[in-house]
């Protein structure tokens, strides 16, 4: 059984990006990836719903996706099929003059990877779309295992505005990983402007960031007032 | 759309997160441009006009609004949208349905409305709400699919039903629960839905063709809805709305049917309706109304129709339990038992009437016994000699013979009736334990009640080892043995069937009737298993004797011949030698010098006498010390009779000398060697024999009888000559006309056959199993007190119950009467527990 089961998944790997029995279009802007229905749709309920029920899609088994980073996309759909992704940047997607939209402001031209940090919240933030709960596990692990020692980057503040501008507030689980990270390294953040520049900006991260304290502050008082009347006495 | 502003950021630039505040102007821009195309493409995805819909391209829209943080704006502009299009397009085809006939029909029961106009009206109204509800359904599963992020990203997180949840609901809420004050009816849509729904349901339970998928569709959507949007799921509308009144309808209808069928008065019809009703309604179940229905519904009709009122049925006269029994409706009680078993796990109505039948045609069997005269050979007895001509004729058979047959008749009447509770069992009640166990109880109640069991089983097992098994193969051998042990395993007095069967199979070994040596220790090896060794000890021991004697007997043939003087005259002896504790009482004690004193002592001739002390002589050489006693009843001799030819005779068998060889019991022989010493003509009278032999005069009386009375036999000539019995005060004298076709003649003794005892012997048997039963008794009290030191009087006597069960059923005044005569021998002693209760205690 279990020797039948790995032959299931390991060809289903090989499936990644071969057109072999391939019945379902995805583009990435104008990358053709060949893709194969049962294997989305039994993942995400994104696919699921699209091919099953009445609308175009079911009918096509097409779709293009122009928003967000191609290169998380294309991650997300790695992952679909191997249970991983990878680091590198893919090759195919290095097509100059590609443009992708990025729902809120953010863009990137395609062929560009994203930033060593922001990959993964961008792979979390597409697999969000998707409705894959355990990529977004799987991502999420990722960018904290590389928040460890990237936290130094430059890149760490545009790194938090995208993660507060590209997920839902109750997705929470990225921020508490930056406002964690922030608090531990604070006397080593604060000096810096960009960060000093961060917080001005206000929004939900200042108030995330100013509430990891209030737990931190209030605790060693009470303890300090209960010693105090003990003492008095 | 909103478009990328470029790659600046990635370099470093900076980003403003948006904000409410700032981006307000933007956002609702944005917002309402989604929301503009969302609302186009719901109008269209209910208006069947999604294929060309971008499924990717409105998931995004409600993405976008849910990060814009506009979640909750979209949910209310869906739900506004949709309550809207609900009033204007979904609800004006369904009240088009309703008509005050409609109502009219479905819930006042206006007669005069034929079925077929009421089903036309009823599937009509069914159709409209099932094929409204079907779009309705399609169309917000569709919606609910473009909106998922939502659901997901809003709804569940701001504890808002999900907007599939809410949009159904409005079904719920819109039609379902309209009243139809409108119209001027006080009932609600609901009604007259649920109504329709059963009305359809009743029309098939009575033989109509109806639209079953159109009815499980309708209650589909019940089973989709919820009594609230927070979808508990005890509170489906199927469950809260429509089953309710199903079940009480069906309950309502039930009833009526078992009225009727009581009416009637037949339980067979009565069986196959409620097995057909049962099956049809849980195929309801599966195919129109709702699976989690069906224990509710079974339950319904299994109270309705099996137990409300299973005695009635039970009780019905010519078809119900008695009848199915009686006629072995095979069918009928598989059914009956099915029903039962789903109504009631101890089965009691079925039990107590199969132990009712049983102990009744028990007594039947009693009755035909006593009515029955056995003094012509019952039919069913020439039956199996049929070719047999002189058979068929009625034969008469003597008291004895009569008594014996009885005693097989009953046996075999108990066993078909057991054949045919067996057999009724394991095809109709599925080898039930608690009917077995009910059914063995009633067995075992009248074989009990029935004062002659015990013998008549034993007499069967006699029969069947003497004859009955002869030319059986070993499977219906084996059939026999099993039968007599099911009958043994219902008696309860062990102890006297032990004593019948120790004088039967004492008969049996000595007068060498047995069939099969293997098949009598068959027999009591089974005996064995089934009662434990105690029991079988003494019937073992007689196979033993009776082993030991063969030995015995060749070793005292090759001592003879040792001695060297073999004259002419010697007797080839046989000899049995039994051990007094094995073997019957009445057969050792009647004749034997130890019970009776030396007046029982039979004089034997000379000869006899001879061998008698020659082989005393043999056996005591090695045994030193030992009584042997002669029992003369027991054995039996070849004797060569010389009958001389009688002069004046020239034709026939008379004419010659005839010689035959003549087998006897030892009295027999006794007796007939006197009449070697009388001369021509002369007579002995009965007195006289008695006194030259010694003989006791019950065994001389049946000695005398055989060899005078029946003519086959008829060795002495008794005066008078009447077919009587001898009597003192007649006289004998040797038949020198004797002639039999025969050489070798066996003359059967006249006690000699195992047969039903009479009266007097039946009060012998009792008192001994009653004095039997005292010492066993007391050995049981003493042991209990021996181990215990102390024990209270009530816990004594139950103990002893324990123990004396196995071999009879002991009954308490007699444990009492045992205690206290322990308590005078001073074996036990009264005394007292701490709670001051009556308790004994062992004297050592």
């Amino acid at each position: 059984m279990a020797g039948s089961r790995n032959l299931v998944l390991e060809g289903i790997a090989k499936l990644f990006n071969n057109p072999e029995h391939a019945d379902t279009k995805v583009y990435i802007g104008s990358v053709e990836l060949p893709a194969h229905e049962v294997v989305l749709a039994i993942q995400s309920p994104f696919f699921k719903k699209a091919l099953i029920g009445s609308f175009q899609e079911s009918r096509t088994k097409e779709f293009r996706f122009a928003d967000g980073s191609a290169h998380a996309h294309w991650r997300v759909f790695e992952y679909m099929y191997t249970g991983d992704y990878s680091e590198e940047a893919n090759k195919l997607l290095d097509v100059k003059g590609e443009h992708f939209r990025f729902v809120f402001g953010l863009g990137a031209d395609s062929h560009i990877d994203d930033d060593e940090l922001i990959k993964h919240v961008r792979v979390y933030v597409t697999a969000d779309f998707f409705l894959l709960d355990e990529l977004k596990a799987y991502a999420l692990k990722r960018f904290k295992s590389k928040l460890q020692k990237l936290w130094v980057n430059k890149s760490l503040m545009d790194c938090i505005r995208e993660i507060y501008s590209s997920t839902n507030e109750s997705e929470v689980e990225l921020r508490n990983a930056v406002v964690k990270v922030a608090k531990e390294h604070l006397n080593d953040l604060w000096p810096n402007k960009a960060f000093q520049a961060l917080v001005r900006e206000g929004g939900n991260f200042a108030v995330d960031f100013v509430g990891q304290f209030y737990i931190a502050t209030v605790l060693p008082f009470s303890n300090q007032t209960s010693g105090f009347v003990f003492g008095h006495r | 759309m909103i478009s990328g502003r470029g790659g600046s950021m990635m370099r470093g630039g900076r980003i403003r997160p948006p904000r409410r505040p700032p981006t307000q102007s933007n956002g609702v821009n944005e917002f309402e441009q989604c929301w503009e195309k969302l609302r186009e493409a719901l109008r269209d995805i209910h208006m069947r006009n999604a294929g060309n819909l971008s499924f990717e391209q409105l998931y995004r829209f409600s993405y976008k609004i849910v990060l814009k943080k506009a979640g909750h704006q979209l949910y209310e502009r869906v739900k506004e949208f949709e309550e809207q299009w609900f009033a204007e397009e979904v609800m004006p085809p369904i009240w088009a349905l309703i008509s005050k006939k409609l109502i009219s029909v479905a819930l006042d029961e206006v007669p005069g409305t034929s079925v077929i106009e009421r089903r036309t009206l009823g599937e009509q109204f069914l159709r409209g709400v099932r094929n409204s509800w079907e779009n309705h359904n399609i169309s917000m599963n569709m919606i609910a699919d473009i909106l998922m992020y939502l659901d997901r990203g809003f709804s569940q997180d701001h504890g808002q039903p999900l907007i599939y949840i809410v949009t159904i609901g409005l079904y719920r809420d819109h039609i379902l629960r309209s009243s139809l004050k409108a119209i001027g009816s006080d009932y609600l849509v609901f009604d007259i839905f649920n109504a329709t729904i059963i009305d359809q349901i009743n029309m098939e339970r009575g033989g109509d063709v109806i639209d079953k998928a159109l009815l499980r569709s309708c209650i589909n959507m019940l089973e989709i809805l919820y009594e609230t949007d927070e979808e508990l799921e005890h509170e489906r509308l199927y469950l809260t709305s429509f089953e309710p009144v199903y079940l009480q309808n069906s309950r309502d209808y039930y009833r009526a049917e078992c009225d009727r069928l009581l009416r009637e008065g037949d339980a067979s019809a009565w069986l196959r309706y409620t097995q057909g009703r049962l099956a049809e309604e849980a195929d309801r179940c599966q195919t129109t109304v709702s699976v989690l229905s069906l224990p509710k519904i079974m339950q319904v009709l299994e109270q309705e129709l099996i137990t409300k009122h299973l005695e009635e049925f039970l009780g019905v006269e010519g078809s119900g339990i008695k009848a199915m029994i009686d006629n072995d409706r095979i069918e009928d009680l598989s059914i009956l038992y099915q029903l039962i078993a789903r109504v009631d796990p101890k089965r009691a109505a079925l039990r107590q009437a199969l132990a009712l039948r049983v102990v009744e045609l028990g007594r039947e069997i009693e009755q035909t016994l006593k009515s029955t005269d056995f003094s012509i050979v019952q039919p069913a007895d020439t039956e199996e000699a049929a070719d047999g001509a002189d058979k068929s004729k009625p034969k008469a058979l003597n008291a004895a013979a009569q008594q014996t047959a009885a005693a097989i008749r009953w046996v075999d009447d108990v066993l078909i009736l057991k054949d045919k509770f067996d057999r009724l069992w394991s095809t109709c009640f599925a080898e039930d334990l608690i009917l077995q166990t009910a059914l063995t109880k009633s067995f075992s109640d009248f074989v009990n009640s029935f004062e002659r069991s015990s013998e008549y089983v034993s007499l069967f097992i006699d029969d069947n080892l003497k004859r009955g098994i002869k030319g059986k193969t070993e499977a219906e051998v084996d059939a026999v043995l099993d039968k007599a042990i099911t009958l043994l395993r219902y008696i309860g007095e062990k102890d006297k069937f032990e004593q019948y069967y120790q004088k039967h199979l004492a008969r049996r070994l000595l007068h060498a009737k047995s069939e099969s040596q293997e098949v009598e220790q068959e027999m009591i090896s089974r005996m064995k298993r089934e009662l434990g060794n105690n029991f079988t000890q003494k019937f073992e021991g007689m196979f033993r004797d009776m082993h030991t004697s063969r030995e015995t007997t060749d070793q005292y043939r090759d001592y003879v011949r040792g001695l060297g003087e073999i004259s002419k005259s010697q007797i080839d002896l046989n000899i049995s030698v039994l051990a007094g504790n094995n073997w019957p009482k009445e057969i050792m004690g009647r004749t034997s010098g130890l019970a009776d004193g030396p007046k029982a002592k039979a004089i034997y001739p000379r000869e006899i006498q001879g061998l008698q002390d020659s082989f005393f002589q043999f056996y005591t050489k090695n045994r030193n010390g030992r009584v042997l006693t002669w029992i003369g009843n027991l054995g039996n001799a070849d004797i060569k009779c010389v009958f001389p030819k009688i002069p004046g005779k020239t034709t026939g068998p008379l004419s010659k000398e005839r010689r035959y060889e003549v087998n006897v019991s030892t009295y027999g022989m006794i007796v007939l060697m006197l009449f070697n010493n009388t001369a021509e003509g002369e007579w002995l009278s009965f007195e006289e024999i008695q006194e030259k032999t010694n003989i006791p005069q019950p065994d001389l009386i049946n000695v005398l009888t055989s060899l005078s009375v029946i003519k086959t036999y008829r060795i002495l000539l008794k005066e008078s000559q009447t077919k009587s019995a001898a009597k003192p005060g007649d006289r004998f004298t040797f038949n020198r006309e004797f002639f039999s076709k025969a050489i070798k003649i066996k003359v059967p003794s006249v006690n000699a056959t195992n047969r039903v005892e009479n009266d007097e012997e039946r009060r012998e048997t009792d008192k001994k199993a009653e004095e039997t039963r005292m010492y066993i008794t007391d050995a049981a009290i003493v042991r209990i007190m021996k181990q215990r030191k102390e024990l209270g009087h009530a816990q004594l006597i139950t103990e002893v119950i324990q123990v004396l069960a196995s071999r009879f059923k002991p009954d308490v005044p007699l444990i009492k009467r045992r205690i206290e005569a322990l308590i005078t021998r001073e074996y036990i002693d009264r005394a007292e527990l701490a709670d001051g209760s009556p308790a004994y205690q062992y004297v050592a």
